[in-house]
């Protein structure tokens, strides 16, 4: 039932393109800022770079996340899914995974803007990177989803979103910057490695949580 | 006369909470060894810290009331985890306004993401962004409901967070962290008595303050 869920999910996304959209011209915008703010005559970014990369991707996701249930309660489709034989929890994480999807596609695009125009440097072990990216997103994406769930029905849901992520997600914003940096360096994952278990034990911990707690924010 | 004071019990508590208060204030300023290099700043550890240990104890009544009102579905459990938050985020204030005050004599800046206070504003922002969702819910079910999951995340996220800002930047955190039981005796007694009466006084308030809401039919 789950893959039918993320199928739906990501069909609907496919056919109104609107979050990715959105999603990767305000990633292009946000970069753009940073060329103006950070411009410096070395034209180096790289030591800025990992916390530029994880803000950008932090209010990138944000937007994808105010439309993450947007369809749902504009056409008041959310009661027809929860009507549906399926366990509520599943719902959390169909759209969990599809949203992560759907943010590691848009990441794909802005890294190229953001290498070419910051003008950094690609580091080796590009594996480490990408393991770290994915941690990250996937992160960001389990308890945006959830909080996005648990604020769709209120007033003012859309500012709501940010004001309940950004501090709940200051774990993940330090992990996902010092891991990135660590990377960056080259220095050996022996020293790093810290922050990738504070970044899974942040989606083991609050995966859990969603799982078993979204029944509870969708009760009618 | 305010009708919860009315109850002999409530009174006797107020009358022993402010008894305690004031002797503890006494102590506090005439009784506690004066600390080489912090002379009177020192002085607001005995409220700084009993602050904070009030303010997460009462998150983590947030979060038992909200896994007790998931469950039962009582709107008792809804009053005093509301009452909770409310308390517990006026004593991390009180913990954010003291801590600079202590901060600027002795380190010399007023604020240097020390972690336990660094910890403290970000458990803040999340609790003024729980008020927030609770008074942008139309259905106060609805809103007991959603409050009740929000603490339990918002307490599952504290030892994370504590983890992540302690090991965060080391070079900028570079004071020394003084444990309390390496404190003499002279400063340990002392700081156990306010904990206690910050603890008594917490209590009362939160039994104060459920009354209210009761009152208020929430």
């Amino acid at each position: 039932m789950i893959m039918v869920l993320i199928k739906k999910e990501l069909l609907t996304e496919l056919r109104a393109k609107e979050s990715f959209v959105t999603m990767a011209a305000f990633s292009m915008v946000i970069i753009v800022s940073f060329a103006f703010t950070f411009i410096s005559p070395s034209g180096r970014f790289m030591e800025m770079a990992p916390g530029m990369f994880w803000i950008m991707v932090l209010f990138t996701s944000v937007l994808g996340l105010q439309r993450s249930f947007a369809y749902e309660s504009e056409f008041d489709a959310f009661s027809a899914i929860l009507s549906a034989p399926v366990d509520r929890g599943e719902i959390f994480l169909a759209k969990w995974i599809s949203g992560s999807i759907v943010l590691t596609m848009v990441e794909t695009i802005a890294i190229v803007p953001f290498i070419l125009f910051l003008r950094i440097e690609i580091p080796a072990n590009l594996l480490e990177g990408i393991g770290i990216i994915f941690l990250g997103n996937t992160a960001i994406m389990c308890l945006g989803s959830f909080l996005s769930g648990l604020a769709m029905r209120s007033r003012l849901s859309n500012v709501l979103v940010p004001i309940l992520l950004f501090p709940l997600l200051s774990p993940v914003i330090i992990a996902s910057v010092k891991s990135t940096t660590g990377w960056v360096r080259g220095l050996p994952i022996g020293v790093w490695e810290t922050w990738v278990f504070i970044l899974v034990s942040f989606i083991v911990i609050f995966g859990l949580l969603g799982y078993t707690l979204f029944a509870h924010i969708t009760e009618e | 006369m305010n009708p919860f004071f009315s109850n002999r019990i409530n009174l006797f508590w107020l009358a022993t909470v402010f008894l305690l208060m004031v002797v503890n204030v006494i102590n506090i300023i005439y009784n506690t060894p004066m600390v080489p290099d912090q002379e009177w700043a020192q002085k607001i550890f005995y409220v700084h810290v009993p602050s904070a240990w009030t303010g997460f104890l009462s998150y983590f009544i947030v979060m038992i009331s909200g896994i007790l009102f998931l469950i039962k579905k009582d709107q008792k459990w809804d009053r005093i985890g509301l009452a909770a938050a409310e308390i517990g985020t006026l004593f991390l204030a009180l913990v954010l306004i003291t801590g600079p005050i202590w901060a600027k004599p002795i380190w010399g800046r007023a604020w240097i993401w020390e972690p336990r206070l660094t910890t403290t504003l970000v458990l803040f922002l999340i609790y003024i962004g729980y008020f927030m969702m609770r008074s942008f819910s139309d259905y106060p079910e609805r809103a007991a409901r959603t409050a009740a999951v929000l603490g339990i995340i918002a307490f599952a996220d504290i030892p994370i967070i504590v983890f992540s800002v302690k090991f965060w930047s080391p070079e900028i955190q570079s004071h020394p962290q003084v444990e309390m039981a390496s404190q003499p005796p002279g400063i340990l007694l002392p700081f156990i008595f306010s904990i206690t009466c910050f603890s008594i006084l917490y209590f009362l308030m939160l039994r104060y303050r459920v009354h209210v809401l009761k009152l208020q039919g929430r």
